[in-house]
């Protein structure tokens, strides 16, 4: 019992001294709300990795927390303390959408926003051995008979992609909501289904390999990756959707230490290391500084409340 | 216990289970009608028949067969009790401590004697898992939040 | 040529210590519950990068390779799964541990395992484009009738009767609905409870009901081995006659079942597993610790290592959570799926393929050297074990998603399910239906939703049929069984 109490007390005084040092002198905490393995992972561990060249002394750890569309994540971001030492990775529309379902307990007040790191567009694709070519042929399907439309879950960006469409063109399709990108892909690539909303990194091989058809981006201009592909503005449909990927913090996080933060982040994001291994690693970066990517948030907040009171889910 | 006993009140509970299992399906969205709530009602159905069955066969089964939960009581409810103060007091000491706490006690108590290499065990394990999750898969375990501070 | 380009390749020192630390470190983690490949792929993504691209794969393909064999090491032992694929060597394993045959037991699975990953490479190497078209006929409905097939299994590990086998796998079928409805997005079954939302995760599931339930259990015992085995019976056990028809039976039907996206692994050792109990000679050994269950399922998990690679290579699908993260590392080094990869980059692929035979034959070499040494875990007394499992039961149930909710659930499912396994339901099934229920739901949800509500869609493709005559099978012959053995005792009572 001794021994305990005077590892209790010998413990207490590492972190008291530690407290007072100057911020960074602890390990920082990356909270990613998905799987490890997954693109928003890679992004953080590639981030962490980079990061460690400009703050030497500080190690950086990875810590993922899957579940419910990132909620378990955001959560536990919402949740944690407000000490600088742990940073949180956000994807979008999941983080607002969670909100505009009631399901979360934070708002977009709860976090001081860091800015945003990488995008990944959302697109429309079909099966190589499908007759359609392009979206105007899409909705002429789509009236003609019900076709099958597959989505990433309900409330993902898919569904939102797909909702918007439907409400910008009339058609309606059988929504088919699948667990993960890698069924959609399998029922596409099988010819199991017409049309699937999806983002662009998890198609782009299959699409140059030329065993999909990618008809649409879902932005306003094309992707440099891929620059055969058409962007729905220029077919005549003003539907837009991407999927985001941020940094955020505690909104309680003291201005001087949240300073230092979006410091990193910017040194991160123009590393031309960082940026090289992200092209490679199929990441599409998109940095947005904290007062933009605040505002954009705010603004899919709004839009994503529009398609929810039609169609609650 | 009588096997038998428990077994019937095991069945009808599961009866009821899947009544209710099908009357919620009543309340689901239109899109879900004719997919998952399909799947839901067809596993009701076949929860009641097996339990039905089972009830049968348990109404006309010996009452004098006895099931024996642990030979050992005294160990069997000191581990339960023991792992749940375990992990309640890991949400306040975090890993390490509560673990250099629960290992020597309930080795103790299932009977393992030896003080000295008791403790070399606890110290042994203790270190093991913490080089392995926390050093090489960087694996945060839970953290003391007595000393640190709220939690993740 | 190309080919044996790739094998000089791999041939170098480098690339030799990269498959023997990873094949090494694989079997670790696949041993240690709350560690699993996928996480260290994760992590070895970004520091691939400043190695070459065989070595990172190499290394990437050995942890895979390895960890699917490591699982079946603390089953078979501890009647812990490092991972959920080695769930049906734990119901013949710990048996066996019990009656002192433990390293008995680990020689099978390591040679069951070796046959299984190896040939399903061979295939991978030989037939890959080919098989990849087969995998991508399977669509939604055939999902649906793969997880039945892998339902059926609920009968050959129903051990109480029947009734309560069906139960218990219903049990773990209404465990699963529980969360977020795939169709609506709806909450069902959660009671408010955030972490529901997503389901309830089945590793701390499988934890609680595999390994804490039995640490219950030993509450009442000395040590695991019964009374009266002593050591030298442990270190001098020859490999048991018979195996190889089993071992070739898990082999096919893993690889098979490998090919088509999804968990498969744990199918096929269930599957492999069912049908070795249906082809059996020693029918009433099964679940008292039969050698050619863990022959069957061993081969089958391992043989799904080579087949889930077949679609994630050449149509960049990944199989699992474990090849999804290894898709990434293959990304990062500029290799993206598909049919470049056999052909401007063959050197690199089919050298990442020759590795995984060595990563088979590293695995091979430790398990067959340290199986007489792991085996004399069951000779410690009960009291250590007990107290040291738990904290390794406690922590793997955390580790997963990084959640003290998931360790409470373990909790509840090890006292529950201890309770209803005395009194004669299946913990297995429970945990097959666990497994199976989100894959059966989904894909038949999905199924009518391409059909319009109309069922004909389950009959219509070719594998469709294919699969309604297995599931046929694989249900009346046993149902059969269960019937004669119920006819025989009564007339001998």
């Amino acid at each position: 019992m001794r021994k305990l109490i005077s590892l209790v007390l010998f413990l207490a005084t590492v972190v008291v001294s530690g407290s007072f040092a100057a911020y960074p002198s602890k390990t920082v905490k990356l909270i990613v709300p998905s799987k490890a393995g997954g693109s928003t992972d890679t992004t953080a561990r590639l981030f962490a990795q980079t990061a460690k060249k400009y703050w030497k002394n500080t190690d950086f750890i990875i810590i993922d927390k899957p579940g419910s569309g990132g909620l378990m994540g955001f959560e536990a971001e919402a949740r944690s303390r407000p000490d600088g030492y742990t940073i949180g990775l956000m994807f979008t529309p999941q983080i607002v959408a969670h909100i505009v379902a009631k399901r979360a307990s934070y708002t977009l007040k709860s976090f001081k926003i860091i800015g945003n790191i990488a995008e990944d567009p959302e697109i429309v694709v079909v099966p190589a051995q499908s007759s359609v070519k392009n979206l105007d042929e899409l909705v002429k399907l789509a009236k003609s008979k019900k076709i099958t439309a597959a989505v990433n879950g309900i409330g993902s960006d898919d569904f939102l992609a797909a909702k918007n469409f439907e409400s910008a063109t009339g058609v309606k399709f059988n929504l088919m909501p699948t667990r993960g990108s890698t069924e959609e892909k399998a029922a596409i690539l099988g010819n199991h289904i017409e049309v699937a909303f999806m983002n662009l990194s998890q198609m782009l091989a299959q699409h140059k390999a030329g065993k999909a058809r990618i008809i649409a981006i879902m932005a306003k201009k094309r992707s440099s990756v891929a620059m055969d592909i058409k962007t729905s503005v220029e077919q005549g449909y003003n539907v837009l959707m991407t999927a985001t990927r941020g940094m955020l913090i505690s909104s309680k996080v003291k201005k001087n230490i949240a300073a230092k933060i979006e410091d990193l982040y910017t040194k991160v994001v123009n590393d031309k290391g960082f940026q090289a291994k992200c092209k490679k690693a199929y990441i599409f970066l998109d940095p947005m500084n904290s007062s933009e990517y605040t505002a954009y948030l705010e603004q899919l907040q709004k839009d994503t409340q529009k398609v929810y009171d039609v169609s609650p889910w | 216990m009588s096997k038998k006993y428990i077994d019937i009140v095991l069945s009808i509970f599961f009866i009821v289970l899947a009544v209710l299992l099908y009357r919620s399906t009543a309340t689901f969205p239109k899109s879900a009608l004719f997919t998952t709530a399909v799947y839901i009602k067809f596993l009701s159905y076949m929860l009641a028949i097996a339990s039905f069955v089972q009830l049968v066969i348990s109404s006309r089964s010996d009452a004098s067969i006895k099931v024996i939960f642990a030979r050992d009581p005294k160990k069997f409810f000191i581990l339960i009790l023991s792992l749940i103060v375990y992990v309640w007091i890991m949400r306040y000491l975090g890993f390490i401590l509560s673990t250099l706490i629960f290992l020597p006690v309930t080795m103790k108590y299932m009977g393992y004697n030896k003080f000295l290499k008791s403790i070399l065990i606890t110290a042994g394990i203790t270190l093991f898992v913490y080089i392995l999750f926390v050093k090489l898969f960087e694996i945060q375990l839970p953290e003391a939040t007595i000393i640190f501070g709220a939690a993740l | 040529m190309i080919i044996l380009d790739a094998l000089q390749a791999v041939m170098s020192v480098n690339v030799l210590t990269a498959v023997t630390i990873g094949s090494i470190s694989g079997v670790i983690i696949g041993g240690m519950p709350g560690l699993t490949a996928t996480m260290a792929v994760a992590l070895l993504i970004p520091i691939t990068f400043s190695f070459s691209p065989l070595i990172g794969l190499s290394l990437m393909g050995g942890v895979y390779a390895g960890a699917m064999y490591g699982g079946s090491i603390a089953a078979i032992l501890l009647s812990t799964p490092g991972t959920p694929a080695a769930a049906a060597t734990a119901i013949e394993g710990y048996p066996l541990t019990k009656q002192g045959k433990g390293g008995l037991a680990l020689k099978v699975s390591v040679i069951a395992s070796f046959i299984g990953g190896t040939f399903s490479v061979v295939v991978l190497l030989l037939v890959s484009p080919l098989l990849a078209q087969f995998a991508l006929k399977f669509g939604p409905p055939e999902y649906f009738l793969l997880a039945l097939m892998g339902l059926t299994g609920v009968i050959s590990v129903s051990s109480g009767g029947l009734a309560k086998g069906i139960m218990s796998g219903l049990i773990g079928l209404i465990i699963a609905l529980i969360g977020t409805d795939a169709m609506s997005g709806m909450l069902r079954y959660t009671f408010g409870i955030v972490q529901l939302y997503e389901g309830v995760s089945f590793m701390p599931a499988l934890i609680g009901m595999f390994s804490i339930a039995q640490m219950l259990a030993l509450t009442s015992e000395k040590r695991i081995a019964n009374e009266g085995i002593d050591l030298s019976s442990i270190k001098r056990e020859k490999m048991p006659k018979g195996m190889a028809p089993f071992i070739a039976l898990g082999t096919a039907v893993g690889t098979i079942v490998g090919i088509i996206p999804g968990e498969g692994a744990t199918i096929a050792a269930f599957v492999s597993y069912n049908m070795a109990k249906q082809k059996s000679k020693f029918k009433e050994l099964f679940g008292k610790g039969n050698p050619e269950g863990i022959a069957a399922a061993e081969s089958g998990n391992n043989a799904c290592v080579g087949g889930s690679l077949v679609p994630l290579l050449t149509l960049g699908i990944p199989g699992n959570t474990v090849s999804a993260a290894l898709m990434g590392g293959l990304m990062i080094q500029g290799l993206i799926p598909g049919p470049e990869l056999f052909t401007k980059y063959g050197q690199i692929t089919y050298g990442f393929i020759l590795s995984l035979f060595i990563a088979n034959i590293v695995f091979l070499v430790v398990g067959l050297f340290f199986a007489p040494y792991f085996a004399r875990i069951a000779l410690i007394p009960a009291s250590i074990l007990i107290a040291a499992i738990s904290v390794f039961a406690v922590i793997g149930s955390y580790a997963i998603n990084n959640s003290m909710f998931d360790v409470g659930l373990m909790l509840i499912f090890a006292f529950g399910g201890f309770f209803l396994d005395k009194l004669g339901f299946s913990l297995s099934a429970i945990i097959l239906g666990m497994i199976l229920g989100p894959i059966a739901e989904s894909g038949f949800a999905q199924a009518l939703t391409i059909s319009g509500g109309t069922y004909g869609i389950f009959f219509a493709s070719v594998p469709a049929k294919i699969l309604w005559v297995v599931i046929i099978v694989l249900l009346v012959q046993p149902l059969i069984g269960h019937y004669r053995s119920r006819k025989i005792k009564n007339t001998a009572s």
